[in-house]
């Protein structure tokens, strides 16, 4: 332990200000690390490492023809450490490569610590991170920075002063849902924010040029501004942000890896809660609802075509999404994109909702909600893994109500699971 | 020799079994820097292994290359790719 914190407060002092909980700490300490996907000179606050990065990252820019206007940098250890050895580079620029393959070593030695030390506080902490045993009322919003990434892709950008009174409608769009998205789930599930530590969320905006995507890596939310021709700016549409926030809450309780049936199970979990903090919004009940995701990102070459969304959730395989889904199990293989698996799993939450009818976070929601949360990591679980802890949720939370477990066990039985 | 660039995954699921959208593009491979044909072969000397990752609905890039005994393939997240290799696909519904 003492060795990570040294590590760790070696990479920034400032981490262990922080007041809070040690999970709090943990989820700073993560977001500094997995921020270094993308090397950002602004989150290695050792200035002796900062420089000497960066330093080395230019000059191998500049000998290389990497023009990108960045300062982004990602290469694979193995890759590193072969250009390190690689005669045909100059002295320098070998040395500064294995300068790099030396601090990335360390960093992901911190990351694994971290992730080590995660799994045990999950494990042992009274309370298991869970401070939301809070009234809702009591917990303090977290903070919703948002940064301009000006049309590069060096992350997270610079900092938007007063985002919520912008002149730049992205940026007050990325802070008003970020806000909106934190507020649902501290309302409809006594959840504080991401890790339910607290946890800052951070949003990067204007990413890359044209850029017809929005992430979360670990540590961020990032939106592209779309091409405006397929797709238009990607904060527009409150399921998308509620979604890329989502993975981070799976990040912090299942930990679904991203592949496979857990990959799609990961995938539906974005899109079902991204769905409800849609109709949260909007104050839609499930027959209401359009159960589309991404329909306000539709651009107008794709609306044109007859597109009106990414996906369905009433109706997985129909024509007006721009990317059909599966809707039975039987159709699943292992190697799918968790953005098709996901459609199975969508589709029994849509039909356990519209079972029980109302509004979607309710019920339906708090069964999948605790499915989620309530139980230890689980990076490998399969859909029937999770089906079933629903089944069995269905019954414990809902006792006196027999018709919700048979709405979801229905849902279920219905895509095959 | 060419190199054949798919851009896939994304929020969206890019060239998915049955998805309409695509995001191809190719590159000639002499007309890259030295030091981005040593970045690329490099690559395809890890098989694109990727590092474990917390990114979500981020890109990949599915780079393939024919060599005399046939095609290799390799997927690698976008923060790997070359920026060079990055600008060369163009995204459209299929």
């Amino acid at each position: 332990m003492a060795g990570l914190d040294n590590k760790m407060a070696g990479l920034n002092k400032s981490l262990f200000l922080v007041p809070g909980s040690p999970c709090h700490m943990l989820s700073q300490a993560t977001q500094l690390i997995t921020q270094t996907q993308f090397i950002n000179p602004n989150h290695i606050s050792n200035n002796h490492y900062r420089r000497t990065i960066m330093n080395d990252l230019k000059k191998i820019m500049s000998g290389s023809g990497h023009r990108c206007g960045c300062s982004c940098f990602i290469i694979p250890p193995k890759v590193l450490e072969r250009l390190s050895r690689n005669k045909k580079l100059s002295a320098e620029a070998r040395k500064a490569f294995a300068r790099t393959a030396k601090f990335d070593k360390e960093v992901r030695k911190v990351r694994e610590a971290k992730a080590k030390l995660t799994q045990t506080a999950l494990a042992t902490l009274p309370g298991k991170m869970a401070p939301a045993q809070l009234a809702p009322a009591q917990l303090a919003p977290p903070s919703t920075p948002v940064y301009n990434c000006n049309h590069g892709v060096t992350l997270p950008g610079t900092l938007v002063p007063n985002p919520g009174s912008s002149a730049d409608t992205t940026a007050k769009r990325a802070f008003v849902e970020t806000r909106g998205v934190a507020k649902f789930y501290r309302q409809a599930f006594g959840r504080n924010s991401i890790d339910n530590a607290g946890m800052a969320l951070i949003s990067s905006i204007h990413f890359s040029v044209n850029y017809n995507n929005a992430f979360w890596n670990g540590s961020q939310m990032t939106y592209g501004d779309g091409d405006g021709n397929i797709f238009v700016d990607f904060t527009k549409a409150d399921d998308v942000v509620g979604h890329e926030l989502t993975h981070g809450v799976t990040q912090h309780s299942l930990g679904l890896s991203y592949a496979d049936q857990a990959g799609g199970l990961n995938e539906s979990i974005s899109d079902v809660f991204g769905s409800m903090f849609r109709q949260w919004q909007a104050h839609q009940n499930v027959n209401q609802a359009d159960w589309f995701i991404g329909k306000e990102i539709m651009g107008p070459g794709a609306i044109a075509q007859g597109f009106t969304c990414l996906r369905d959730m009433s109706n997985p395989g129909a024509a007006h999404c721009l990317a059909p889904q599966p809707t039975n199990f039987s159709q699943y293989h292992d190697g799918m994109d968790p953005h098709e698996s996901s459609g199975i799993p969508n589709f029994a939450f849509y039909k356990a909702a519209m079972a029980m009818g109302g509004k979607s976070w309710l019920i339906a929601g708090k069964i999948w909600y605790q499915a989620l949360t309530g139980t230890p990591p689980t990076p490998k679980m399969t859909m029937k893994a999770f089906a079933n802890r629903t089944r069995s949720l269905a019954a414990s939370l809902f006792s006196a109500k027999p018709a919700v477990k048979a709405a979801v066990n229905n849902a279920w039985v219905a895509v095959g699971l | 020799m060419k190199l054949q660039v798919e851009r896939i995954g994304g929020l969206a699921g890019f060239g998915g079994a049955n998805s309409r959208l695509r995001s191809r593009g190719e590159v000639e491979l002499s007309d890259l820097s030295a030091a981005d044909q040593h970045a690329i072969e490099s690559l395809f000397q890890s098989h694109g292994t990727p590092r474990p990752s917390q990114m979500r609905d981020g890109f990949q890039y599915r780079i393939t290359r024919t060599l005399a005994n046939g095609l290799e393939t390799i997927v690698i997240p976008e923060e790997a790719v070359p920026p060079i290799i990055r600008a060369s696909v163009k995204d459209e519904i299929v």
